[in-house]
């Protein structure tokens, strides 16, 4: 009788493992307790081992393969025995299958495409497919596919998802109203695509927003003393780069974007910093910013915030970023909420510093406050990672050791 | 003579009556036009479509021949080579096995072999198929295009309506080039209708028989049916389906499906033969290697099953795809 | 049996010189091409008529420029007998743009239709049902034309023979089958696969007109297919003649010929050359002497050389152009 080896729950909120590597072959005589394969979670690679004896067969799960915990991957066998065919019950149902002996061997009535999920839980597919034809469309659009959420079998952009991402992008019928006279201002292209992005983003992702105030009279004294000395001015945006980029080395979870069925964890970390424009918003990029330190940031950040305000900004530095940061500060907003730039799954929106009566440990005193407003994609963040997150942020800022 | 009249309007007859109506004027026009077969004097034919010629043509022009299938075929060859223009009636498609070297060997190649000095401008008339629920089982119920499909220098036509098989059995015999003519005969029955006038269809020319614009089906023979009524299952679920019926296999009009797929974007191919190396693998390829960049879903191909045309109602209602097969790949390449 | 020359109908002068010639032709006709294949120069296989002569061309001499034939593997001999045209039909030997077919038949499948060939059908008995075809298609066009189906005795086992033969009985149609019976099919000799040796008697089953004859003998198969070819020209139904002959190489140039002794065939150059039998005919009796004879023969190796020089000259076919042909 055919023994089920199922993807086991290593952890209290596992529901997918990924094999990461099988440690027994097909047909292998395997003992209890004999280490089977190798799984990740999202803390750590974990050993499983068997739980029975038997000849390893039918394996239906192999290397890269995510599985939801449960489910079956593999059997043990006695010697001769066949795997068990599987037996959907209903097409439409998420896996959950039935086992069944078959009675007489079946020619030929192996699963015959990709919407039988025999198929879709053997074959070892690229992760985001698109097809042709949405590939075409988008090319023929400038459609970035990346802002574009795919519906069909394992998260495969069609004609369908593209389409839908252009009717909203597209200009609404001029409406004609009995309302007071106007002067007809034409969008730029620039504006438009904002709109459709800023509406994309705020549409698909749920925002989640957490906030701290943020204490700065170390900051403020340390930049002084640090601008006295030496020639390159450092502005409170470079500080606040380099301390977002270091929460964020700490925090990779928070260096995340939200793809369906599944989180690209970016390898670097690109900070992108909102910039008021006259033709509008833009984003330029700094690019891994880890690597910098706080002179090297300044430098950077004032070279590309001129060329995007008068208009040189080369394309390759307006995009790439993996977390934005929106001060309006310098407008005198006090605090305001951001809109998550996608694909990234998070924004810290920078107000001013005021002077403010504030608690301290020798009694009410006049201090620098500034407040930090961090939006976050709920679809790829809780609150419980990002609040972390947002504390060391405030917490450099507090006790700054930044500088070093 | 039972034969109708001329009328000003299109009358509605049967694919069987439209064959005979097809021979008849051929036979007419020209008398180098003869039909050759087991069983076509009086009897009509293995299936009545030959009635009523030998009584308007006699021994000149329809001739009973022996049960000598690759022998009357190669008779027929020789005729074509010297002048006359012969449609051979085999009995049942299965049996052309017999012929193939006829067929397959001689006639599709002596104008090849020979340098262009000969043609062979012959017909060779097939019933073929099953779905008439006669339990005619495993040698008298195959659907052999594929057979011919393949080889080089034959024609190979299959018409699904009265409409069509008129039309096309007309410029297949007088096509200069031997035209395996495959008719089904669970359409013998089948009325539609046909014009008043004279007309012919030309060969290689794919038919639209639905427009729509979701999802392209492709489907010959009586696959084309299936094809429609499923088409009017997937309206109701709001899919607008596209059938498309090739008519003539060899030489196919690709461009036809092109044109389709281009503007679908999803494609459902549907052969009533079995699966392995039939017309529709043919089909999806072609449509694989030219409209690539317009696919939205890989392309779906239903076929009879890989098995033997079973006795039994029960087993052979396994074998061919249904109109419910069709609605559901449709769908699902459809993403719904 | 010899033949009495009074009892034949006296082909003059101008026929037997006629017939002669056609038989030194296709002899060196048929070496040319072995040396043709034996440099290579010829990729396909050549399957000789050689020691065959006699029947082709005896049985040509009585047939019409309509009139037509179909032929098998080993046609090259039926070809020239029946007036194709020496340069195009070597031409087509080596796969030449100006050969019959235009280099796409090749050996096995020459065809000379303007001489009223209906082409060499390289499988067993595939041509035979093609010959009843034309000659149904001669009768439903009121031609008074007669069809000549040449096989060996290999066909006699094959199905479709006796599906011919059958019909063109029962349909009386103006065919006659010609058996070259040369013993071998192939490797095979006739006893170890055909179960009946009478072949008249096979004539009669299918109840047509018989013969038996020494194919080796030319006035022998002249006089009958006189006599055969008249009777069915008359509507008188279709014939069957079996003509008793042997090959001098083997199925195919260059083959080894293990299944015959070559004491046999070293016997049956000897004795059984229908070449030789023709001019003994010929000087016995006084009809041709022998410069004459000379001079033909010197005629022919001209006429080869020539057909050879064509051929070697031609031009391929165009590499671009391999489809064409393929559909009217």
């Amino acid at each position: 009788m055919a023994i089920e080896i199922i993807m086991p729950r290593l952890t209290h909120d596992m529901t997918h493992g990924v094999i990461v590597r099988w440690l027994r072959i097909n047909g292998e005589y395997v003992q209890k307790d004999d280490p089977l394969f190798e799984v990740e979670t999202d803390k750590a690679i974990s050993e499983v081992l068997s739980e029975d004896e038997g000849y390893l067969g039918g394996v239906i799960a192999h290397k890269d393969d995510e599985v939801p915990i449960g489910s079956t991957i593999a059997y043990l066998l006695s010697k001769g025995e066949s795997p068990p065919r599987l037996v959907v019950s209903d097409d439409s149902s998420p896996p959950s299958l039935s086992l069944e002996q078959p009675e007489t061997p079946i020619i030929g009535s192996k699963a015959e495409n990709e919407f039988s999920p025999e198929i879709q839980r053997t074959r070892r597919l690229p992760k985001l497919t698109t097809s042709p034809i949405a590939k075409r469309i988008a090319k023929d659009h400038g459609v970035d596919l990346s802002l574009v959420t795919g519906s069909g079998p394992r998260g495969r952009i069609i004609e369908r998802d593209v389409q839908a991402y252009l009717d909203q992008k597209a200009i609404p019928t001029k409406q004609v109203t009995d309302h007071e006279a106007y002067e007809e201002v034409p969008l730029s292209k620039m504006r438009q695509t904002i709109a459709a992005r800023l509406s994309e983003s705020t549409r698909s992702a749920p925002h989640f927003i957490l906030e701290v105030d943020v204490n700065m009279a170390e900051s403020r004294r340390l930049r002084q003393i640090y601008n006295d000395s030496q020639p390159i001015k450092i502005s409170y945006t470079a500080i606040l780069i380099r301390v977002v980029s270091r929460a964020l080395q700490i925090h990779p979870q928070m260096n995340v974007s939200y793809q369906g069925d599944c989180l690209h964890r970016f390898q670097d970390i690109n900070i992108g910093i909102a910039v008021a424009t006259q033709d509008g918003l833009r984003v330029p990029v700094l690019k891994s910013v880890n690597e910098r330190d706080l002179k090297g940031i300044q430098v950077e950040l004032e070279e590309i915030v001129d060329s995007a305000k008068n208009g040189r900004i080369r394309q390759e530095n307006l995009g790439g970023g993996t977390f934005t940061i929106s001060n309006l500060g310098m407008y005198g907003i006090d605090r305001f909420q951001a809109i998550i730039n996608p694909p990234e799954a998070a924004i810290l929106a920078v107000g001013r510093i005021r002077e403010l009566a504030w608690v301290t440990v020798e009694g009410i005193v006049q201090q620098p406050i500034m407040n930090l407003r961090l939006s976050i994609d709920h679809r790829a963040l809780d609150g419980a990672v990002a609040a972390p997150f947002l504390v060391d942020i405030q917490k450099s800022l507090e006790n700054p050791d930044y500088l070093i | 003579m039972s034969m109708p009249e001329k009328t000003e309007s299109p009358r509605e007859i049967t694919y069987m009556l439209a064959i005979r109506e097809a021979l008849q004027a051929e036979m007419r026009r020209d008398s180098n036009v003869i039909l050759l077969g087991e069983d076509v004097v009086r009897h009509g034919g293995g299936f009545g479509v030959s009635k009523e010629l030998w009584e308007e043509f006699g021994d000149k022009q329809v001739r009973n021949t022996p049960i000598s299938e690759n022998g009357f075929v190669g008779v027929a060859l020789g005729a074509a080579m010297t002048g006359m223009r012969p449609v051979v009636e085999i009995m049942f498609a299965d049996f052309s096995a017999l012929a193939i070297d006829q067929i397959c060997n001689q006639a599709a190649k002596v104008r090849y072999m020979s340098g262009g000095q000969t043609k062979a401008p012959m017909v060779v008339r097939l019933p073929q198929g099953g779905l008439s629920w006669k339990s005619a089982a495993a040698q008298h119920s195959q659907s052999i295009e594929a057979w011919y499909v393949n080889v080089p220098g034959l024609k190979v036509v299959f018409p699904s309506t009265p409409y069509d098989v008129k039309g096309l059995l007309r410029s297949a015999i007088r096509d200069d080039n031997p035209v395996v003519f495959l008719e089904h005969k669970a359409l013998y029955g089948f009325k539609g209708e046909v014009p008043a006038d004279d007309y012919t269809i030309p060969l290689g020319q794919a038919d639209i028989k639905r427009l729509g614009k979701d999802v392209t089906i492709v489907a010959s023979g009586y696959m084309v049916h299936f094809a429609l009524e499923a088409a009017t299952q997937l309206a109701e679920a709001g899919i607008d389906a596209e059938v498309i019926d090739p008519r003539t296999l060899k030489p196919l009009d690709e461009e036809a499906i092109f044109v389709s797929v281009r503007k679908t974007h999803r494609v459902v191919m549907v052969q009533e033969a079995s699966q392995s190396a039939g017309v529709a693998a043919e089909w999806v390829t072609r449509v694989q290697e030219v409209c690539f960049d317009w696919l939205d879903a890989p392309i779906r191909r239903l076929a009879g099953k890989d098995v033997p045309i079973p006795y039994a109602n029960s087993l052979e209602q396994q074998v061919w795809p249904r109109p419910d097969d069709i609605v559901k790949a449709a769908t699902e390449v459809c993403y719904r | 049996m010899k033949t009495d020359h009074q009892s034949l109908n006296m082909p003059g002068e101008e026929i037997l010189s006629n017939m002669l010639i056609k038989m030194y032709q296709i002899r060196y006709f048929e070496q040319v091409a072995g040396r043709l294949y034996q440099k290579g120069q010829v990729k396909g296989g050549v399957h000789p008529y050689i020691g065959q002569e006699a029947i082709a061309v005896g049985i040509s001499a009585h047939l019409r420029k309509d009139d037509l034939i179909t032929s098998t593997h080993r046609g090259h001999g039926h070809h020239i007998a029946k007036g194709a045209d020496l340069n195009r039909l070597l031409a087509e030997v080596i796969g030449k743009e100006t050969g019959y077919c235009k280099g796409r038949g090749g050996s096995m499948h020459v065809a000379a239709f303007d001489a009223g060939s209906l082409g060499a059908f390289a499988i067993n008995a595939s041509g035979l049902p093609v010959a009843v075809g034309a000659a149904l298609s001669a009768i439903l066009q009121d031609k008074d034309i007669v069809i000549i189906a040449y096989f060996g005795e290999g066909a006699l086992a094959q199905g479709t023979l006796h599906e011919s033969l059958n019909m063109a009985s029962v349909w009386k149609l103006p065919v006659i089958f010609v058996c070259e019976n040369n013993e071998y099919a192939v490797s095979t000799p006739s006893e170890m696969t055909i179960s009946y040796q009478d072949m008249k008697a096979l004539a009669e089953v299918y109840n047509m007109w018989g013969e038996d004859i020494n194919g080796q003998d030319i006035m022998e198969v002249y006089e009958t297919a006189g006599r055969v070819i008249k009777r069915t020209r008359e509507g008188k139904g279709p014939a069957f003649i079996h003509a008793r002959t042997y090959r001098f190489e083997g199925h195919y140039f260059g083959e080894p010929q293990i299944y015959r002794p070559r004491e046999e065939v070293q016997e049956a150059r000897n004795t059984l050359d229908p070449i030789r039998i023709f001019l003994d005919y010929l000087f016995t009796h006084n009809l041709m002497s022998q410069e004459e004879a000379q001079k033909i023969d010197q005629q022919a190796q001209e006429d080869i050389q020539k057909a050879l020089t064509y051929a070697e000259e031609s031009p391929e076919p165009k590499p671009e152009e391999y489809a064409k042909y393929v559909y009217a």
